[in-house]
């Protein structure tokens, strides 16, 4: 913008100051001309008809020549000024005068054009100076950093910037909260095993037990080790989820091996409570490639076929089925335990609850919480619902985008 | 951390005196940017209510609604029009689709309105997703109401609002296809970082939300 303004204003003093030198080229050669053109008048007094054909019919040359010597003649020598000479200098003057005051004009107008731009230059940078400074600050929002008109693309990187900034910033508030409401969760479901288990402890220590009572004492200690031993080995898992410490390896492949190694892991406690468990592919499909991590998604299928293990009664079976959906395959792991009411499905993902019956039964209360929490961050979902056969018992089914 | 959607004691009466209905009764609720929170409740109890008063559609007795750092209220009607164009994605029931123009055309209408630029490769994501490739030239009467109602959801997402705000979106649709629906709509907040307000009776899509908010007689119970 400057420097086009610059070379315009240059441009222009430089035209101005060509078409004055022209300008006063061609009067000065007209009042030469007129000067010698008098002395030619009064030749053609002498040689006849018409100054005009006179003049067109003899070269300059000779009418200049001979209103020289005329001049001289009277005592006009080419440095005695003549009226021409000084009509000349009037003329010049004027127009120098007037190129002068176009050019003052020619520099004015650009250079306040170029002052107002700079000047609002300066307040954008200063808007813009403000602006950054504002996202500096840590308290900062959305409202607090408006970003002042300004070119597009300058724009687009500020806007950009401060959502980035702002977005960071919510993201670690969010982060904060997280962590101090799973350091109070985790202290919750620590204190009651602990405190149990201390006071086992000190009815072992301080009464006078017989051996019988001793040994159940003893029994019970170790069953409460082993649910403090399971519950440590999930809330590990849990603060490392949340800390984003565990990283999925996302890859199109076959989920049959996947939901096989699950299966075979579980494989001899199932059979020990006498409960089948049949993975059937859907018939009409191939293995199709699903993007997910192995690794992980195992695990999840090894905690809902853990629940359907604990929840379903002897003589039982559990099916795994895969269905084709359009963008998705689906994986339905069918129990025909007690079920689950319908208005504890939206509770059983939240992190530690543990519904009304489950009290009996072994458990963290994180399992769900992290199967979802896994299956989700695979672009997948994972939900319950009930058996549409009329059986009891309750379906878990993972949907997972296929490759 | 600011709540991207907050109410301060909004109520919303029907008729006066005994018959007076308190549709919305001071609810106060607070709903964070990327949240997904189902609104359940029997039908009658309010739930659509405060889903138009959120979206703006209709206008409160008493109280008000802060979205980002709007009090919709306060606003022009054309202001408030303009503002739920661009922030609020609505997907209803009745699939208020436009039946002159094609899916496609429908699905682009409040992108184009806006002089915004359709991102192809979302939009094409989106038609994907909801099975809608091989319609994207249809007339709207010439399709089922499922095949409606995905259009009218493609039409939500396309615009990339921050919030969406839906009313039994899959109501319509068998449990195959209203699973497959779902897993769209996470997929595309979890992506987007957009929040989700939806209206259901059903548990088995309640469950499905980060929180349940039970609405009974215009408040919420829990």
């Amino acid at each position: 913008m400057k420097k086009y303004i610059l070379s315009m204003l240059a441009a222009g003093i430089i035209l101005t100051a060509l078409f004055d030198l022209f300008l006063l080229r061609e009067c000065r050669q007209s009042y030469a001309d007129a000067k010698y053109a008098i002395a030619a008048i009064a030749k053609t007094k002498e040689t006849g008809p018409s100054a005009v054909r006179w003049l067109k019919e003899f070269p300059d040359a000779s009418a200049q020549a001979f209103g020289k010597e005329l001049l001289a003649f009277y005592g006009y020598d080419a440095k005695t000024p003549t009226i021409w000479d000084t009509q000349y200098k009037t003329t010049r003057n004027k127009i120098l005068a007037a190129s002068a005051a176009f050019g003052l004009l020619l520099l004015f107008v650009p250079l306040s054009v170029l002052l107002f731009y700079e000047k609002q230059r300066s307040k954008q940078l200063l808007a813009l100076e403000q602006t950054l400074g504002r996202l500096q600050d840590a308290d900062a929002t959305e409202a607090d950093v408006p970003i002042p008109v300004c070119d597009d693309r300058l724009y687009d990187r500020i806007h950009s910037l401060k959502e980035q900034l702002l977005g960071a910033r919510g993201q670690m508030e969010q982060e904060q909260e997280r962590t101090k409401a799973l350091i109070t969760d985790i202290s919750h479901q620590l204190k009651t095993p602990v405190s149990a288990l201390k006071t086992s402890l000190e009815l072992l220590l301080e009464e006078p037990l017989t051996p019988e009572e001793r040994l159940d004492f003893s029994r019970r200690c170790m069953r409460q080790v082993a649910g403090l031993e399971n519950l440590t080995k999930a809330l590990v898992n849990v603060s490392r989820m949340e800390k984003g410490m565990i990283t999925l390896h996302v890859k199109p492949a076959g989920i049959q091996q996947t939901l096989r190694s699950s299966v075979s892991r579980l494989y001899v406690i199932a059979a020990r409570k006498q409960i089948a468990i049949e993975l059937s592919e859907d018939s009409l499909e191939e293995d199709l490639p699903v993007l997910h991590d192995a690794k992980w998604t195992e695990e999840v299928f090894v905690n809902l076929l853990e629940n359907a293990i604990k929840y379903s009664g002897a003589h039982t079976t559990i099916s795994i089925r895969t269905r084709r959906l359009v963008q998705n395959l689906r994986i339905d792991v069918t129990d025909e335990g007690a079920g689950i009411p319908k208005s504890e499905y939206h509770k059983i993902f939240q992190r530690f609850y543990r519904g009304a019956h489950a009290a009996d039964t072994e458990g963290s209360g994180v399992g769900l919480y992290l199967a979802r929490e896994l299956i989700e961050r695979q672009n997948g979902i994972l939900y319950v619902h009930s058996r549409t056969d009329g059986k009891t018992g309750c379906v878990f089914s993972v949907q997972l985008p296929l490759a | 951390m600011q709540a991207i959607v907050q109410t301060n004691d909004l109520c919303k009466y029907y008729g006066t005196g005994e018959n007076m209905v308190k549709a919305a009764d001071h609810i106060n609720i607070a709903i964070e940017k990327g949240e997904f929170v189902a609104i359940a409740g029997k039908s009658g109890s309010g739930k659509s209510t405060l889903l138009h008063l959120l979206g703006g559609l209709d206008h409160p007795t008493g109280g008000t609604v802060r979205i980002g750092q709007t009090s919709i209220f306060s606003l022009k009607e054309a202001e408030l029009a303009a503002f739920r164009r661009r922030k609020i994605g609505f997907i209803f029931q009745s699939y208020n689709l436009i039946s002159s123009i094609d899916v496609l055309e429908n699905i682009l209408l409040p992108i184009g309105l806006d002089g915004k630029k359709a991102d192809a490769a979302f939009l094409e994501d989106i038609i994907e997703s909801l099975s809608l490739k091989d319609r994207t030239h249809s007339m709207p009467n010439t399709l089922s109401g499922g095949q409606q109602q995905r259009v009218a959801i493609a039409r939500a997402l396309a615009a990339k609002p921050d919030i969406l705000l839906a009313d039994e979106p899959t109501g319509n649709l068998d449990t195959k296809t209203g699973m497959e629906v779902m897993h769209l709509l996470k997929t595309s907040i979890r992506k987007y970082g957009q929040t989700l307000v939806m209206i259901t009776h059903d548990e088995e899509l309640a469950q499905m939300a980060d929180r349940v908010l039970l609405i009974e007689d215009g408040r919420v119970v829990s």
